[in-house]
């Protein structure tokens, strides 16, 4: 795993990890819960982004970026470090915000 | 390069996978499971949008899925859940664990059981049910329950009428006889499909995922069948797709000769971890009295006294756990000795329905001294027949049908709760406390020290017992600002609830009152009229305009203020006096 700090580095990707959204945030449809995982090595990470926001079955909020953050201090890794993204089927996509997250 | 093209890339490298929700509910099942081969079943309200389906079902070995089939549309066992929701005055999606609770009061009553089953009908060779009464009427905007900070979409959005068949059905009948047939038609129901899978896969294995087995109740009747063995994961609902779809990668893409066990039982610690650094920036914030404790053993010594001495603390210890259950990193704990934890917890402190019952954490080890048929559970999701000890030891941890959801605490996964458990043991011979999630009533479980904080501050909680840290509020407060309600009150007025109801709409009150407590009837000397309501000598008119909620307020005050007339009727299973 590189340093992060001051972002001298750049990250290189860490064989094996895996990150998952459900559902997938660009999907556009109606909303549902969503949740975070990210597993390196022998480390896993899960968890639900509601508990954070204390919003129960919220249908607006899309994208776990609270969960999905910790869970990165978590396991002491950063996204672009992540060598397999799963997600949930979508329904219909947003093509520009789902390509805007890719290029960040 | 242009923007676009880091996606393109990822798919192009194969980094970037798609996992339908049903896969992922059985992968995250099979994945945590102790078995290498059986069958599973995943079942919930229809999936989601790309995949719906509400049931899948099929056969793994090697821990990998190799045939599966499945069931489209969201018509299934658990929208009949949700309906029997409705009927009892809950809402579909978010109040099963409700229905559940409130059905343990009551035996079914078996010509509703009937009735109610009628509406199912089997397909796929008896592997799934199709419920046969739609609603007739579209959801309504209710903008009057929005709740800035305590927002639920269904509350808001998704609450049209039941079935008016249904409604007819279960018009004369009180909400916890309504709760407790559904529940049972449910189970039946499903006991029905588990049955038919081992029977046609000969796997002796099931693994069950997917919301419908939130219902612990129904998976004790899975597990107390006895032909086969069942195992039912953390994250059993939408929480743990996410996990779900990693596994299911994992799986599909390793190599034959890695280790598919790796995972089996896997900690439910999986969430975020906060130390002493961020508690000690809110004790200087808030400036509320504390003490801090620099061992495990002297913190755990110091929460099982103030346990004893009838306090309710929040436990904020560790990595937070994944789903909907308090394991013992973000939970609320209170003795299991005293049966008022639960109605002081339910009524004063976290503002829950008065049935919802309490589990206790137990020690590992200890669990077949309390539980009949007990077989490892150490998600919550599974409940046990609790034995005369139970009973004797941890009243407010046994449900009124005599069942006990317990969590078992193993000093490997959790060792400062253990620790806890066990001072609390030394001194009072009981190797469990009380356990619940931190939260309140219709908010998620809390993930930070903040909320924890706002918890303490609200009187959610007495003290807070977070990472090495015990923190009081500023203020004590006045515990008997307002009074503790006897179950018996609420049971009389549930009871009460078609007959007055049927009396405002004016139709059937002979029917309405012959289904209800007929002791109940004659004790309360409850007299209905075209235009009189007699109860306990005090005689209402029927007022134009009058609604079934005044009534009932009414009733529940002079109840109140002569419980003693409860007192020997047995308004309830396992409750008579």
């Amino acid at each position: 795993m590189s340093a992060l700090a001051g972002g001298q580095r750049e990250p290189s990707v860490m064989p094996g990890s895996v990150a998952s959204i459900y559902p997938f945030p660009f999907s556009v449809g109606q909303g549902h819960d969503v949740n975070f995982s990210l597993a390196a090595g022998s480390q896993i990470y899960s968890y639900e982004e509601a508990k954070i926001s204390q919003v129960m079955h919220d249908s607006c909020s899309r994208f776990p970026e609270r969960s999905m953050f910790l869970g990165f201090r978590q396991l002491g890794l950063a996204p672009q470090e992540v060598e397999h993204w799963v997600w949930g089927v979508p329904h219909r996509v947003d093509v520009a915000a789902a390509l805007e997250f890719f290029s960040k | 390069m242009t923007k676009c093209e880091p996606y393109a890339e990822l798919s192009k490298q194969g980094r970037v996978h798609f996992v339908p929700h049903h896969k992922a509910h059985a992968y995250l099942a099979i994945t945590t499971s102790p078995f290498d081969e059986g069958c599973f079943l995943t079942l919930d309200g229809g999936g989601d949008e790309a995949n719906n389906v509400d049931s899948t079902w099929g056969v793994f070995e090697d821990r990998r899925i190799i045939g599966s089939e499945s069931s489209k549309g969201e018509c299934g066992l658990t929208l009949f859940h949700g309906y029997i929701c409705e009927l009892a005055g809950y809402l579909n999606f978010t109040d099963h664990g409700k229905l559940m609770g409130l059905a343990s009061y009551a035996e079914p009553p078996a010509e509703l059981c009937g009735a109610l089953r009628r509406f199912l009908m089997p397909e796929h060779d008896g592997m799934s049910f199709k419920v046969m009464a739609r609603r007739c009427d579209a959801s309504p905007l209710c903008s009057a329950r929005v709740r800035v900070d305590a927002y639920n979409r269904y509350k808001t959005i998704n609450q049209p009428a039941p079935p008016a068949e249904l409604i007819e059905l279960a018009k004369f009948y009180p909400r916890h006889q309504i709760a407790a047939a559904g529940q049972r038609v449910f189970e039946d129901c499903l006991c029905e499909i588990v049955s038919r899978l081992v029977e046609r896969t000969g796997k002796k294995n099931v693994v069950l995922c997917g919301g419908a087995f939130h219902n612990v109740s129904a998976n004790r009747r899975l597990n107390e069948m006895g032909i086969a063995k069942v195992f039912v994961p953390m994250g059993v609902g939408d929480e743990g797709l996410s996990l779900g779809g990693v596994f299911a990668f994992l799986a599909e893409s390793r190599a034959a000769s890695t280790d598919g066990r790796q995972y089996s039982f896997l900690t439910p610690f999986l969430g975020p971890r906060f130390g002493n650094e961020e508690v000690e920036m809110l004790l200087d914030e808030y400036r509320l009295a504390h003490r801090k404790f620099g061992d495990e053993g002297e913190l755990g010594r110091f929460v099982a006294e103030i346990l004893t001495e009838g306090n309710i603390v929040g436990w904020f210890q560790g990595r937070a756990e994944l789903g909907p259950r308090a394991l013992g990193a973000r939970s609320v704990l209170a003795d299991p000795r005293d049966v008022k934890s639960k109605a002081r917890l339910n009524q004063l402190l976290k503002r829950r329905d008065w049935f919802m019952p309490f589990a206790p954490a137990i020690l590992d080890g200890h669990e077949a001294d309390y539980l009949e048929h007990y077989t490892h559970s150490p998600y919550m999701t599974v409940a046990f027949l609790a034995k005369e000890k139970a009973m004797r030891d941890m009243p407010a941890g046994v449900h009124v049908d005599r069942t006990c959801r317990l969590n078992c605490v193993a000093q490997s996964t959790n060792p400062r709760f253990y620790r806890l458990i066990e001072e609390f043991r030394r001194l009072t011979g009981v190797p469990g406390v009380l356990n619940t999630s931190f939260n309140r009533h219709g908010i998620p479980t809390i993930a930070s020290p903040r909320q924890a904080f706002e918890h303490l501050m609200a009187g959610s909680i007495d003290v807070l017992a977070i990472e090495d840290y015990v923190v009081w509020p500023n203020q004590v407060r006045d515990s008997s600002a307002k009074p503790l309600r006897d179950e018996k009150l609420f049971l009389a007025i549930e009871l009460l609830k078609p007959i007055v109801k049927t009396w405002i709409q004016g139709r059937g009150m002979d029917q309405a009152v012959s289904l209800c407590h007929r002791t109940l009837v004659e004790k309360l000397d409850l007299r209905i009229t075209k235009d009189e309501f007699t109860i306990l000598g005090r005689v209402f008119q029927r007022e134009e305009g009058m609604v079934e909620e005044e009534i009932l307020v009414i009733c529940r005050e002079l109840l109140a203020s002569n419980i003693g007339v409860l007192d020997g009727l047995p308004l309830a299973r396992g409750l008579s006096s």
